[in-house]
């Protein structure tokens, strides 16, 4: 029997619109908080490279962990973090609003000074010799007998070629303080027979992971806030991946093939194999060393961008602190070098040595470069500067990359 | 007979005037709820705004242009301002200020002076 009730078919219709409607609303509110979230993001990215260009025209000033608003009428709070990540200044930016935050972190060093010059040889009282094919444009710094061309082995074909001023350089190499790594305060250490998968990518927003290895380095991806360190000499093979990493060690060696980004802080030596490729923002630094001799060597076809630091001990130990840089190998940045230095290869960029040397199988030519280019226009406009020659030193500060 | 097996009792008719009444009240409900949720700030408005905000932070920002402007587009405007942010640091402060019929947005950044080579 069907009984007409049309009160009870009027509560259920006000039942089912009831839900209809409760239904468009959740979807509605749904949509609006997606869309908040995604503006807030936005305006916290945005925010973020205001920030980071108040940091840059005030890098020197800035307090860690202290809050601001950079703009009153928003409620946007920033807070700057300076650390040291090996060579570089590392700069953390967060800016919250909310619950919500957004962190990046740059390498921040000072940019290359565009006046740097090509070569800066220390004043030894010997005349600066160049001869067959090298090449060098931009000023040079050299001793004050100054510039000479000569011929050796017979090689009259290819005429050296300097473009450029020609100023003369003081008795003193210009001194830098040591580099040093400026170990974090707080790390863990990560036992290499723990990673699994081939594979540690750790952020900066992580504490520091410190890798202990014995000798060598293989099938193994090293990303981020991670060291790497060794009480022997440590061999790195073709088939590790570094990027942003630091590592240390008595002696590093890369081996034929190896690609990645790394800051190198080594006691004895370096050794680049052919074929390596150091991308920038890449550091090679031998630290001071009284009693042995030291040596950074770049072999043929080897790639390099970033800086080169061979720290000396005096003039009594130029001859036992060396860089050899062989012919094809290509460096793009600074060589600064309180030592030897030998320079066949290609130098994008400037050289700064206490002293020259060519070495034939039975003679050593003083202050003299044989077949090597040194290419100071060929620096790209954004690059860092490591600040040491006091004239030199740029203001500008440079957000090298962001990691 | 057979209709008899099926007999209908009709509801009173106050009873049918209140369900009347309930279900009109429903649908006008939702029916106010639905205009309100399909006829509100038009997304599709904002997203050109925003679009167009965005276009115009990355040109200053690439071409660190600071020349001030104001422009009409359409149902919105938007006003570019520059001004010094803070003493001492070379840093410049530009704001965007968009007017829509009913509402007005500012949008800042800051961007450091070019440094000439």
């Amino acid at each position: 029997m069907l009984k007409a009730a049309s009160l009870a078919y009027a509560v259920f219709i006000f039942l089912l619109v009831g839900i209809f409607c409760y239904i468009i609303m959740q979807i509605f509110s749904f949509s609006l908080e997606l869309n908040n979230y995604f503006d807030l993001r936005k305006k916290l990215i945005m925010h973020n490279e205001s920030a980071a260009s108040y940091a840059k025209a005030n890098f020197e000033n800035l307090k860690s962990y202290k809050q601001i608003r950079l703009f009153p009428n928003e409620k946007i709070e920033t807070v700057f973090v300076k650390e040291k990540w090996g060579f570089f200044d590392k700069l953390t930016i967060i800016s919250s609003l909310k619950k919500d935050s957004i962190r990046q972190d740059f390498l921040v060093a000072n940019k290359r000074n565009k006046n740097t010059p090509a070569l800066y040889l220390r004043d030894n009282d010997e005349d600066f010799k160049i001869s067959g094919g090298t090449r060098i444009n931009g000023d040079i710094f050299i001793p004050k007998k100054g510039l000479k061309t000569i011929t050796i082995d017979n090689n009259s074909f290819e005429k050296p070629i300097h473009n450029g001023s020609v100023f003369n350089s003081q008795k003193v190499f210009p001194k830098h303080s040591e580099l040093t790594i400026g170990y974090p305060e707080n790390y863990e250490l990560l036992d290499i027979n723990e990673i699994n998968e081939h594979s540690v990518i750790n952020g900066f927003n992580e504490i520091t992971k410190v890798i202990e290895v014995n000798t060598k380095l293989e099938n193994l991806k090293l990303k981020g806030n991670i060291m790497v360190t060794s009480q022997d000499t440590l061999i790195i093979s073709s088939s590790v991946i570094l990027e942003d990493v630091i590592l240390e060690a008595p002696k590093i060696i890369f081996q034929n093939g190896f690609e990645g980004s790394a800051q190198v802080f080594a006691s004895k030596g370096v050794i680049v194999e052919p074929q390596v490729v150091l991308k920038y923002p890449s550091i090679i630094t031998v630290g001071s060393n009284h009693i042995m001799e030291k040596s950074i060597i770049f072999e043929g076809e080897s790639v390099f961008s970033g800086l080169v630091f061979m720290q000396g001990g005096g003039l009594s130990l130029e001859k036992q602190n060396t860089i050899l840089i062989k012919e094809k190998a290509e460096l793009t940045g600074e060589v600064y070098c309180d030592g030897t230095l030998s320079l066949y290869g290609i130098v994008n960029g400037s050289v700064f040595a206490s002293a020259l040397v060519h070495k034939t199988t039975t003679t050593a030519y003083k202050n003299l470069i044989y077949n090597g280019h040194i290419l100071v226009d060929k620096v790209p406009g954004s690059f860092f500067q490591d600040s040491f020659f006091q004239p030199l030193d740029s203001e500008e500060i440079l957000f090298v990359k962001k990691i | 007979m057979r209709f008899t097996k099926y007999s209908l009792t009709a509801s009173s008719i106050a009873e049918s005037v209140i369900a009347m009444v309930i279900i009109s009240i429903c649908i006008l409900t939702a029916t106010m709820v639905y205009m309100n949720i399909i006829d509100g700030d038009p997304p599709v408005k904002k997203y050109i705004i925003q679009r167009r905000i965005t276009e115009l932070l990355h040109e200053t920002r690439m071409n660190n242009d600071i020349a001030p402007f104001y422009k009409e587009y359409g149902t919105y405007t938007i006003e570019k301002t520059v001004e010094d942010y803070q003493e001492n640091l070379k840093l410049s402060k530009i704001s965007f200020l968009v007017k829509t019929a009913h509402k007005k947005y500012t949008y800042e950044l800051l961007m450091n002076h070019k440094i000439n080579d």
